[in-house]
């Protein structure tokens, strides 16, 4: 929730200039489900979104989009790791290039520079 | 007869499952790439004998790295039954494999396997059989597996999120097949080496995919996750608590003190074995050999007299094995310790702490298992290479892991070094280990840099939480490697030794020459001599006990006791007599002594490690591998001979020196570099050096 709260905030100063009442409904409606189909929470997430390697540590963060090479593409999707699911960096290795991250309950270490096409916000 | 296979996720229990299930001794750790091969054995269930099958872990039926092809091949060669072992921690990443298992609509038994006491998932199994439509049981892999007998095969197909997928788009290309719905879902998941091995053209494969949403394997991901939810929301009560994060890694993985730690971990294991414990009783061991084999050889000496027969059981079999039996508890203690670290857990986070060093070199992460295991004995360890995803750091792995010094070297150490430099030996170990370990990472960068280049390689490792070895394992471990050690001794050591008994006593006109002059082995190794003039040691003696060594490296230790004419098992007496002016294995100063030590450990390994190389990376790259060795055993040898022949000579000042001009040299080369180099005329806010510019 503290995650939808901070999209919501951004989103909302993006919506600000509107000033119509029904339209703010609508994007709070559409943050709290998890497709995002409104055009301005996408344009929001899209403004904001930065990939998980540049992240921080010990900060909650959502995915958004997966992308890179085929094969560890559907490792990722086998794993748990697409669209829509909490992820929590740990720790990183000495040189910064080997990340420990939490998903679903559980602890992986992944190299960054795949975790450089996962985008998160 | 009919085959059981063992399927599931890497580190689930399928190993420890087969051990207790057929009574076998298979090796188990706490690691993801342990078994790397199928294993076989006969077993009755109710009656009826099956053949049970154990396989390496997999993720889902795609396969990524060389162990998973193998089990994906296994699965899909033959129409046999399944048993699935789920890790109860961890159900919801499991039973993702369960659900590829069930689509393919075979018979399939679940099996929820508790691994420690504090269970993370609590679970319904009436309506965990419901969802999934096949039979359910939870057991104790190690301990308490009694209910095994209530396994029964079946499925009822009851997987009702395929219904939410659209097939629509693909399923007019497979209306003619029987099981189309394993083509249709394998389409949607983008598997091309699944067609491939089903007989399809590669133009009739991109036509298929052309016609799928660009989002496909998504999809599949998401209905089976979406299912996996529902299934545990309804019949599971969740703890909160991660698996594989723990308080100790706040110390293990910090920034500051992973390597300190590392390196205090090895040096406690290097001591324990080599000075304090292991010491102590390779003594109490040589001793005792001593007390029984001294009244037999003059009973003996008695009946046969001076006769070539008495030589044969004297020296050959006396002085030669039981030189190296009595190395038995260091040897046996190192792989204890090597065990230990395995179960722990705890090399899953050397591979992340290395993966960053190793990724320059080209070796990976994963590779360090391999590397640590080629401490006790390089042959299993080449094995292992098999969990790597690129071909090319396998190849290099494999090459590389004979560097690092095996225990069958540690006789030649201990003696041979034990003799020349006494209580300093501490520090030449040291130093040939670490020699071992900076010629492994050089050569496989100058392989990296030609011959075998590394694109794009992907480290995706899981971390276990920590565990304790019980000591039923701990019996087993060392019981194990005491049987396999001693049986090498009596196996492959006598025959060697009474080979080259027979050939250094005998000339080429087989007459009998008891001193080892015009012996057949002696004119062939004053014939291969002069080639070690220039590292130092050109004494026939020494070249034949290397030439021996090829077979086994303790061979060295026990042939250099029968030229000497050491009959009992004490390391001190053999030490003794290498100093004697009279010796027959003669090093003319203790600088020819190192480069000898330097030239046995890194020149080829022994044969079962070449057999075992040609298995697995081909024999093309075993000779290039081979060739190599030899060059950078002589090469370095050489170097390390100059050296510390120039230091006998002029003094250590002379050294210094040198090193302060190699140090100036370098440190102007790097200064050159770092001032011709390119500057990035663009200071964008977040540099991530991808622009090619």
């Amino acid at each position: 929730m503290i995650l939808l709260k901070e999209i919501f905030e951004r989103s909302f100063d993006f919506a600000k200039s509107s000033g119509n009442k029904k339209e703010k409904i609508k994007i709070v409606n559409d943050l709290k489900s998890e497709e995002h189909n409104h055009k301005r929470t996408r344009s929001a997430i899209k403004f904001y979104m930065h990939s998980l390697k540049e992240g921080k540590v010990n900060k909650n963060y959502k995915i958004v989009e997966v992308k890179g090479e085929e094969k560890v593409v559907r490792r990722f999707y086998e794993l748990g790791i697409f669209s829509g699911q909490k992820i929590i960096i740990l720790n990183k290795s000495p040189l910064k290039k080997v990340f420990l991250v939490e998903i679903r309950g559980y602890v992986l270490s992944i190299k960054s520079s795949l975790l450089g096409e996962v985008m998160v916000v | 007869m009919e085959e059981i296979l063992l399927v599931g996720n890497p580190n689930a229990g399928k190993t420890t499952f087969y051990n207790s299930l057929v009574k076998a001794n298979e090796h188990v750790g706490n690691w993801h790439g342990v078994t790397v091969e199928e294993k076989k054995k006969e077993f009755t269930l109710n009656g009826e004998k099956f053949v049970l099958v154990d396989t390496p872990g997999i993720y889902s039926l795609s396969p990524l790295s060389f162990e998973e092809e193998v089990s994906v091949k296994l699965i899909e060669s033959s129409n046999s039954k399944i048993v699935n072992i789920c890790d109860l921690n961890n159900l919801q990443r499991n039973l993702y494999l369960t659900l590829c298992l069930i689509e393919t609509g075979r018979d399939v038994c679940v099996v929820l396997n508790e691994i420690d006491k504090r269970q993370k998932y609590k679970v319904d199994k009436n309506s965990l059989e419901k969802f999934l439509g096949v039979k359910v049981l939870s057991l104790n892999a190690e301990k308490n597996f009694e209910e095994y007998k209530n396994m029964s095969f079946f499925n009822k197909n009851t997987l009702n999120y395929l219904k939410k997928v659209d097939f629509s788009c693909v399923f007019p290309y497979f209306s003619n097949l029987d099981n189309k719905n394993i083509f249709c879902i394998k389409a949607f998941e983008r598997d091309k080496s699944f067609f491939l091995r089903h007989n399809y053209d590669e133009k009739k494969i991109e036509e298929i995919f052309s016609k799928l949403p660009k989002n496909s394997m998504e999809i599949m991901a998401k209905a089976r996750y979406d299912f996996i939810d529902e299934v545990i929301s309804s019949s599971c009560l969740k703890h909160d608590f991660v698996y594989g994060k723990s308080n100790l890694d706040k110390i293990l993985l910090n920034k500051y003190l992973a390597f300190p730690c590392f390196l205090v971990i090895l040096a406690i294991i290097f001591y324990l074995t080599f000075f304090s414990l292991g010491a102590f009783l390779s003594d109490a061991l040589s001793s005792l050999l001593n007390i029984v084999t001294t009244p037999i050889s003059n009973f003996l000496f008695e009946h046969l007299g001076d006769s070539f027969i008495f030589h044969l059981f004297n020296d050959a079999v006396f002085g030669g094995v039981a030189t190296v039996l009595s190395f038995l508890p260091q040897v046996v203690l190192l792989f204890f310790f090597l065990s230990l670290l395995e179960d722990s857990g705890y090399l899953s986070r050397v591979a992340f702490i290395f993966e960053d060093i190793l990724g320059k070199v080209g070796l990976s992460g994963k590779s360090v298992y391999t590397l640590l295991m080629g401490f006790g004995c390089s042959t299993t360890a080449i094995m292992t290479a098999r969990n790597m995803d690129n071909k090319n750091s396998k190849i290099k792995t494999a090459l590389v892991c004979p560097y690092m010094s095996c225990s069958a070297k540690i006789p030649i150490y201990a003696v041979v070094g034990g003799a020349f430099f006494g209580t300093s030996n501490i520090f030449v170990i040291i130093g040939l280990y670490l020699l071992g370990v900076l010629v492994a990472i050089t050569i496989s960068k100058l392989l990296d840099m030609t011959l075998l280049k590394t694109n794009n390689q992907t480290f995706i490792l899981e971390f276990p939480p920590y565990r304790h070895m019980s000591l039923k394992r701990t019996g087993k471990v060392l019981l194990e490697n005491s049987k396999h050690f001693l049986v090498k001794v009596g196996s492959i050591m006598l025959s060697m030794n009474v080979i080259v008994f027979l050939l250094s006593s005998f000339s080429f006109s087989f007459s009998y020459c008891p001193d080892g002059t015009g012996s057949m082995l002696q004119t062939i190794g004053k014939f291969i001599a002069p080639i070690f003039v220039p590292l130092g040691f050109n004494n026939w003696a020494v070249v034949s006990a290397l030439l021996a060594g090829l077979v086994a490296r303790e061979v060295v230790v026990s042939s250099i006791a029968m030229f000497n004419g050491i009959d009992s098992s004490a390391t001190r007496l053999i030490s003794e007599s290498l100093l004697l002016p009279t010796s027959v294995v003669y090093f003319s100063s203790n600088a020819s002594v190192l480069s000898f030590l330097v030239f046995s450990l890194l020149y080829v390994p022994c044969i079962a490690s070449v057999s075992m190389l040609i298995q697995e990376v081909g024999k093309k790259w075993t000779i290039v591998g081979v060739i190599i060795e030899l060059v950078t055993a002589y090469v370095v040898s050489f170097i390390v001979f100059n050296i510390a022949f120039a230091i006998e000579i002029f003094g250590w000042t002379f050294v210094l020196i040198l090193l302060a001009f190699v140090f100036i040299l370098l440190s102007l080369i790097f200064i050159y570099r770092f001032i011709k180099r390119k500057k990035c005329p663009f200071n964008c806010k977040n540099c991530q050096k991808k622009c090619k510019k």
